[in-house]
C-alpha cells in the first residue's frame, strides 16, 4: 500500500519487547515473513544478524532488539523488510505484530532511533528507520 | 536433422547477422554506391537466406532471399537508385528480427498481410522501381585513427612491476587501440621504482587528451607521446586489416573453464621445491591469470549490441500507430556482462514499446505542437562508480497521469482517496501495477496493463531503482539505476567450519592439498578458532603480489558463476565479505573480497 499522509494520521507496525512498545511507519516497510535460514557473518558486529534470503533476493537483517537496547518476551521471529533506500535490509523483530493508525503528531529528532510518544509503561517509541540505520552504523565503526 | 538441436545456433547467428546488417545498411544511407557495403549487405542476407533454409524457415529464407536479389541488381548496376531502399531493406531487417523472436519463442514464422506487401514492395522495385539518378555529393569517409609512439614513466612497488604493467596497459587500452609494446627496461637514472613502458597506440583521442588522461594514472609521473606517420609504420603491422572471428560464447566458457583447471593443475607444482621452480610455478600462475582475465574480458559485450532487439520494437510500435519515431543509444561501447545484458533486454523491450505507444504523438499532433514530426526514444548507459544508470527518454507527450490515476483506481490497486494524496513520482510508480493502463483498448503492444508490470518485475530482480520523470507535452525520463556489484562473478565455492563462500577466481593463484603447505605461507583461517581443518582440506593460495597467503577450505565446492548480491552500504565496511550469492542448493555463499580480508589482522 502506497500512503503519503501526514504525520498525524501514519498507519504503523506495532510490537512489544521487554521495555518498550515500538511502532515502524508502514510505508517505509515492503513486507514481514518468518524468520527463515539465517547465515552470520563471521566477526561481525553483534547488532548485524547475519543474511536471510528473500524471493530470491539477499537482505541484511539487523538484530533491532539489540540496537534498541531491549530484548525479547516473545517466541515469534518476525523479519520487516524495508523500502527504499535502505532495501536490502530488514529488521529482526521477535514479537507479534499488529497494526495501528497514528493520529498525533510525530517529532523527527535528527538521527535518533526512536522517538517516544507520550510517558509511562504504554509509550509508544516511534522508530525513526533513518536515524536507526545511522544508529547502526555508528555502533559498527 | 533435429530442429531443436540448432535451434540456438542459428537464433544466436540470425541475430548476430542481423544486427551486423544493420550497422551496414546505415553504411549504405552514407555511402550507397559503396561495392564493399553493397556485398557486404548481401553476404548476410544471403547467410540469413541459407541458415534458414537449413531450418526449414520458408518465410524468412523468401524475404532473405528477396532482399539479396534487389542487392545484387543494385551491385551489378550501380547507378541505379531509390529512396525507398534504405526503409525498404531495414524493414526488411526488423521482419527478419521479429521472426527470429517468434521461432525462439517457440512459433513459426508465417506470411501476413504485411509481409506480402514487403515482398511485393521489394518485387516492384527490383522490376521497374530503380531510377538513374545523379551520384549525391558524398562526405569523405574519417582518416584513420591518429597513431602514435607513448612513453610513459611508471613508479612501481619493487615487488609488483609486471602487475603495474598489465594494469597500466588494461588502462591504456580504454583509450584505444595498443598494437606494440617494448619490452620494459629497469632502472630509470638513479630510482630503482621507476620504469619506462613503449607502446604504441592508435586512438580516435587527440595527443592532448591522450596525454592528460594517462597523467591521471597515480603512477604514471611522465608521458611522452610522437605521433608516427602511416608510413614510417611496419608495412607488416600497418597494413594489416583487423581480421575478426566470431566465436562462440560456449567457447569462451570452455577457455575459461580450462583456464582454470590449468590453474588447478599448477597446484602439483611441488611447494616445496627449489627457487627456480617456484618461480616457475608463479611465473606460470600469473600467465594463466592474465589469460584468464583477458578471456574475461572477451565475455562483456557492448551495450550497443542490444540496438538491433530495441530498434525494432521502436519501429514496429510507431508503424501500428501511425507515428514516426526513430531510436538512438548514447555510451553503447559500455561493456556489460553477457549474462546481465541479456537479463535487460526484455523489460528495456517494454520501456520502448511502451514510449512509442503512451509518450510518442502523431506526426499530425507532434507537427500542431511546433514539434518535429518524428519523435525520439533514447536509450543512454553509463557508468557511475558501482552503479550503472540506463536512462530511457521519449519527446512525446508525457504520461497521462490524470488516465493513470483512474486506472489506478479502477483496478482496486489504490482507493480513490489515496490518489488524490499521491505525489507525482509515486503516481507515476503506479503504471508499473498491473492492470494499470491508460490505455482503453488493449493491442499486440500496449494496454493490457501487464507490459510495465513485467518489466518492473524484471528489473527488480536485479535490484534497479527506477525513477519517473514525465512532463506534459515534453516527454517522459525513466532513470534506471542498477549496481555494478550485483554481478555474475566467476567464483570458486568452498566450504569451511561447515560454512560456504565464494572467492572470485581471479584473486585465486592456485589450490594446493593442505598437506603441501609450504613453509613461511601466512595462512587465514575462516573457521571458528577451535575448528580444526580437515585433512584432505585444500590451501587456497590468494593471488596477492606482496604476500604469501592462503585460505584454508574443507572441501572445493567447485567454479560456479555466482550472482553477487552486495552487503548493505551501513556493513559494508565492517567486513571482509563484499556480498552474498546463492548457489544451486539455495544456499548462500558469502563472497570473500581479498583485499578487506587481508587489510584484517588474522
Amino acid at each position: 500500500m502506497i500512503v503519503n499522509r501526514p504525520a498525524e494520521a501514519q498507519s504503523a507496525l506495532m510490537f512489544r519487547l521487554a521495555l518498550r512498545r515500538y511502532a515502524i511507519p508502514l510505508r517505509r516497510t515492503s513486507g514481514v515473513q518468518d524468520l527463515g535460514a539465517l547465515r552470520r557473518i563471521p566477526n561481525s558486529p553483534r547488532r548485524w544478524l547475519g543474511l536471510t534470503e528473500w524471493s530470491g533476493r539477499v537482505l541484511n537483517v539487523i538484530d533491532l532488539p539489540h540496537l534498541l537496547g531491549d530484548r525479547a518476551v516473545e517466541r515469534a521471529k518476525s523479519i520487516v523488510r524495508l523500502r527504499e533506500p535502505h532495501s536490502g535490509m530488514a529488521l529482526y523483530v521477535p514479537a507479534h505484530l499488529g497494526l495501528t493508525e497514528l493520529t498525533t503528531p510525530v517529532p523527527v529528532v535528527a538521527d535518533e532511533p526512536y522517538v517516544a510518544l507520550g510517558s509511562g509503561p504504554d509509550a509508544l517509541h516511534w522508530i525513526h528507520l533513518d536515524g536507526l540505520v545511522a544508529e547502526c552504523a555508528r555502533a559498527v565503526v | 536433422m533435429k530442429r531443436s538441436r540448432f535451434l540456438g545456433l542459428f537464433l544466436d547467428e540470425a541475430g548476430q547477422h542481423i544486427e551486423q546488417a544493420h550497422a551496414q545498411l546505415k553504411r549504405f544511407e552514407i555511402y550507397p554506391q559503396r561495392p564493399e557495403t553493397l556485398r557486404s549487405l548481401m553476404r548476410h542476407c544471403h547467410s540469413l537466406k541459407g541458415m534458414a533454409a537449413t531450418m526449414g524457415f520458408e518465410p524468412f529464407v523468401e524475404l532473405a532471399h528477396r532482399m539479396e536479389g534487389l542487392l545484387r541488381e543494385l551491385e551489378s548496376r550501380p547507378r541505379l537508385w531509390s529512396d525507398e531502399l534504405t526503409p525498404l531493406f531495414s524493414e526488411g531487417l526488423d521482419q527478419l528480427s521479429t521472426w527470429a523472436e517468434q521461432i525462439a519463442e517457440d512459433g513459426t514464422p508465417a506470411h501476413t498481410e504485411v509481409t506480402s506487401r514487403l515482398i511485393s514492395r521489394l518485387d516492384a522495385l527490383l522490376n521497374d522501381g530503380l531510377t538513374p539518378l545523379p551520384r549525391p555529393q558524398l562526405p569523405d569517409e574519417p582518416e584513420a585513427s591518429a597513431q602514435c609512439w607513448v612513453r610513459l614513466a611508471l613508479q612501481v612497488s619493487s615487488a609488483s612491476p609486471t602487475h603495474r604493467i598489465v594494469s597500466t596497459l588494461k588502462r591504456v587500452a580504454k583509450l584505444g587501440h595498443v598494437r606494440r609494446v617494448r619490452p620494459p627496461q629497469l632502472p630509470v637514472g638513479d630510482d630503482p621504482q621507476a620504469m619506462e613502458l613503449e607502446f604504441e597506440l592508435a586512438s580516435e583521442r587527440t595527443p592532448q587528451a591522450l596525454r592528460r588522461r594517462m597523467l591521471r594514472f597515480a603512477w604514471v609521473s611522465s608521458v611522452e607521446l610522437s605521433a608516427i606517420s602511416r608510413e614510417s609504420l611496419n608495412p607488416a603491422v600497418s597494413d594489416r586489416p583487423n581480421v575478426w572471428t566470431r566465436v562462440p560464447a560456449d567457447a569462451l566458457d570452455w577457455i575459461a573453464d580450462t583456464l582454470r583447471e590449468l590453474a588447478m593443475e599448477n597446484t602439483v607444482t611441488p611447494e616445496a621445491g627449489n627457487p627456480a621452480q617456484r618461480a616457475a610455478g608463479d611465473r606460470s600462475a600469473f600467465l594463466i591469470r592474465r589469460l584468464f582475465d583477458r578471456v574475461e574480458e572477451l565475455r562483456l559485450v557492448p551495450f550497443m549490441s542490444v540496438s538491433h532487439r530495441l530498434e525494432p520494437a521502436v519501429r514496429d510500435a510507431a508503424r501500428r500507430d501511425g507515428k514516426q519515431a526513430r531510436f538512438c543509444i548514447e555510451g553503447g561501447e559500455l561493456g556489460l556482462d553477457r549474462g546481465l545484458l541479456d537479463r535487460l533486454v526484455g523489460p528495456l523491450r517494454h520501456l520502448v514499446r511502451n514510449a512509442v505507444a503512451h509518450g510518442i504523438e502523431t506526426p499530425e499532433v507532434r507537427l500542431a505542437a511546433g514539434k518535429a514530426a518524428e519523435g525520439t526514444v533514447a536509450l543512454s548507459v553509463a557508468r557511475h562508480a558501482d552503479r550503472i544508470l540506463l536512462t530511457l527518454t521519449d519527446d512525446g507527450g508525457g504520461m497521462d497521469t490524470a488516465g493513470i490515476r483512474r486506472a489506478a483506481t479502477e483496478s482496486g490497486q489504490i482507493d480513490a482517496q489515496e490518489a488524490q494524496e499521491l505525489d507525482q513520482q509515486r503516481l507515476l510508480q503506479l503504471a508499473f501495477r498491473p492492470g494499470v493502463s491508460t490505455r482503453d483498448a488493449a493491442d499486440g503492444l500496449a494496454g493490457r496493463g501487464a507490459g510495465l508490470d513485467a518489466a518492473s518485475r524484471a528489473l527488480a530482480e536485479l535490484d534497479a531503482v527506477i525513477e519517473i520523470r514525465s512532463t506534459s507535452d515534453r516527454g517522459t525520463r525513466f532513470e534506471i539505476e542498477l549496481p555494478v556489484g550485483q554481478a555474475l562473478v566467476q567464483s570458486l565455492v568452498f566450504s569451511r567450519d561447515g560454512q560456504l563462500f565464494g572467492l572470485p577466481l581471479r584473486s585465486l593463484r592456485r589450490a594446493s592439498p593442505a598437506e603441501t603447505a609450504p613453509d613461511g605461507i601466512e595462512i587465514v583461517d575462516l573457521g571458528a578458532g577451535d575448528s580444526k581443518p580437515s585433512e584432505n582440506g585444500y590451501l587456497l593460495v590468494l593471488d596477492e603480489p606482496e604476500r604469501d597467503v592462503a585460505l584454508i577450505a574443507d572441501e572445493v565446492i567447485g567454479r560456479r558463476e555466482l550472482w553477487l548480491q552486495p552487503m548493505a552500504p551501513v556493513f559494508s565496511a565492517t567486513t571482509y565479505v563484499n556480498g552474498a550469492a546463492m548457489i544451486e542448493t539455495g544456499a548462500l555463499a558469502l563472497m570473500i573480497d581479498p583485499k578487506r580480508l587481508l587489510s584484517r589482522p588474522w
